[in-house]
C-alpha cells in the first residue's frame, strides 16, 4: 500500500513512518506540507492508496488540502485519514465535509493507525463498485443506464454537495466523537417522498441526479447552520448538526420544498415529490448507546412521522438498521 | 555477509528512541522560549499574541508527548493548547497556571534525562 503521509512536525512524520513500517506498510512518503505534497501527488506516476493528514499546518491546512485531493478524479475515494491533537469538533466536521475517510487523534498509537488504515482500505474497496457506478452514471448517462443502476436501497455517495459525506464516513465520524461532543450533537432524518416511484420508472441517471439535486436543496436551507448530512438509500438522508442550532422541522421542511418548487423538480409530471424533515433527536450526556445509534434514533423518529408513506417493500430491519444494530453490540 | 534482520517492534523501538532524543531537545528549547515569553508577560507585554505562541509551542508538544511515553506532559500541553485557544485576556490566571504546571513537568522530565 502506497501512502502519502503530511505533517509540518519532522518527529511525527518519523513516528508515522517506524510505526507503519512495524505494521507492514513499507512505502510510505512524507510531506512536510500540503504544498509539497501538491507537488508530490501532481508528480507521482501511480497514485497513491492512502493519505494521512495533519490538520493544523502553516499555510494551506489539511482541510483544504483533503479538498483538493478529493477533486482529483482518480482519488476520489481512496482513504484519507485526518490525524489530529484538535479535538475541536469544528475542524474535524470540516475534515469530513471535505471529504476525509476517517480520523486518528494525536498522540496516536501505532497499531490503532495501522487498523484504521487497514480498515479504511476495506471500506473503500467495498464502496469502490458503488462510486463506480456513480461515476458510470455520470459519465456514461443513459447509455448504459440499467446495466449502472444501483438498488434502491444503496447509500449512494452524492458527489459535490457542500455538507455531503458517505454513509459510512459518517459513522466513522460519530464513533469518533466524544462524549461530551456527541451529547452536543443532534440528528434529524429527512425522507424524499415519491422517490420509489422516480426510481422504479425513471432511469438510474435521472434517479441520481434527483438525489443530488434534493441533496442540494437540503444543504442550501442548512448554510447557515454547521452541518453534516449523508444519504443513507431507501429515500432516506440524514442531517448531524449541533444540538444549540436545532432548527424547526416544519420551518426547514417548508424551505427545502420550496427550493424543490424553485428548481422544478416538485411535483414532476410522473411523480409528486417532497421532502419531509422528522423531529431531531440527541442522546443524554450519560447516554451509554453506542454514537452511531444516533443515526438509528432519527431515523426511526422520522419513519414513526413518514409512517403513511412508508416503502412497502424496503424490510429495513433486515438491511441497515440491523447493521447498525449488529454494530452497536 | 548477510546482514541480520531486524524484527518489526525492534524497528519501532529504534525508531521510538531516536523521535525521543529529538522531542527532548526541542522540548528543552520549548521551555526556553515559554519562559521567556511569561517574564515578557509579567513585564506587562500584550497577553494575547504571547499566549498564541504559547499555545502553538504546546499543541506541538501534544501532538506526540503521549505517542513517547510522556502521557501527563502531553495531556499538560493539550490543555494549555485549549486554554491559550478560548483565552480571555482579562482572565488569564487559569491559562498561566497550567502553563507553570505544563513547564515544571518538562523541567522534571528534562532534568531526569540529565541525571
Amino acid at each position: 500500500m502506497n501512502i502519502l503521509a503530511i505533517d509540518d512536525d519532522e518527529i511525527i512524520l518519523d513516528l508515522l513512518v517506524a510505526s507503519l513500517k512495524s505494521f507492514g506498510f513499507s512505502e510510505v512518503t512524507t510531506a512536510r506540507s500540503a504544498e509539497q505534497a501538491i507537488e508530490i501527488i501532481s508528480n507521482c506516476k501511480n497514485p497513491f492508496d492512502c493519505f494521512l493528514l495533519d490538520i493544523q499546518m502553516p499555510g494551506m491546512n489539511g482541510v483544504e488540502l483533503c479538498r483538493y485531493i478529493r477533486n482529483q478524479q482518480e482519488l476520489k475515494v481512496t482513504p484519507i485519514l485526518m490525524i489530529t491533537s484538535l479535538s475541536d469538533r469544528t475542524h474535524i466536521n470540516q475534515a469530513f465535509a471535505a471529504g476525509a475517510t476517517d480520523y486518528v487523534t494525536k498522540p496516536f498509537d501505532a497499531l490503532e493507525l495501522s487498523t484504521r488504515i487497514r480498515l479504511a482500505a476495506q471500506l473503500v474497496g467495498e464502496q469502490k463498485s458503488l462510486a463506480n457506478q456513480t461515476f458510470a452514471l455520470q459519465a456514461l448517462e443513459a447509455q448504459f443506464d440499467d446495466a449502472t443502476k444501483f438498488d434502491y436501497v444503496d447509500a449512494v455517495k452524492i458527489e459535490d454537495v457542500p455538507g455531503m459525506i458517505g454513509f459510512v464516513e459518517l459513522e466513522n465520524y460519530l464513533l469518533q466523537l466524544s462524549r461530551l461532543n456527541m451529547f452536543r450533537t443532534a440528528a434529524f432524518g429527512l425522507k424524499l417522498i415519491g422517490f420509489r416511484e422516480v426510481y422504479s420508472t425513471c432511469s438510474a441517471t435521472v434517479s441520481y441526479r434527483v438525489l443530488a439535486d434534493v441533496a442540494d436543496a437540503i444543504a442550501a436551507n442548512l448554510k447557515h447552520s454547521e452541518f453534516i448530512l449523508s444519504y443513507c438509500g431507501a429515500s432516506e438522508f440524514i442531517c448531524v448538526n449541533n444540538r444549540l442550532n436545532i432548527l424547526r422541522s416544519d420551518e426547514l421542511e417548508h424551505a427545502i420544498n420550496n427550493s424543490l418548487e424553485e428548481m422544478g423538480i416538485l411535483g414532476t409530471s410522473s411523480s409528486y415529490l417532497s421532502v419531509v424533515v422528522g423531529p431531531t433527536v440527541s442522546n443524554s450526556l450519560f447516554s451509554v448507546d453506542r454514537p452511531n445509534m444516533l443515526i438509528m434514533k432519527a431515523l426511526e423518529a422520522l419513519e414513526s412521522q413518514t409512517g403513511n408513506w412508508r416503502d412497502p417493500d424496503v424490510n429495513r430491519p433486515k438491511t441497515r438498521l440491523a447493521k447498525l444494530n449488529q454494530s452497536a453490540n | 555477509m548477510q546482514g541480520i534482520e531486524q524484527k518489526p517492534e525492534e524497528v519501532l523501538n529504534k525508531a521510538l528512541d531516536k523521535a525521543r532524543q529529538k522531542f527532548l531537545v526541542r522540548l528543552h528549547h520549548q521551555v526556553i522560549e515559554i519562559d521567556r515569553i511569561l517574564d515578557q508577560i509579567e513585564k506587562g507585554a500584550p497577553i494575547g499574541p504571547g499566549l498564541s505562541e504559547v499555545g502553538r509551542n504546546a499543541h506541538k508538544v501534544a501532538g506526540v508527548a503521549g505517542t513517547l511515553g510522556y502521557a501527563k506532559l502531553g495531556e499538560l500541553a493539550l490543555a494549555v493548547d485549549s486554554e491559550c485557544q478560548t483565552i480571555d485576556a482579562g482572565n488569564s490566571n487559569a491559562a498561566i497556571m497550567i502553563i507553570e504546571e505544563l513547564i515544571e513537568c518538562a523541567d522534571a522530565i528534562l532534568r531526569d534525562i540529565k541525571m
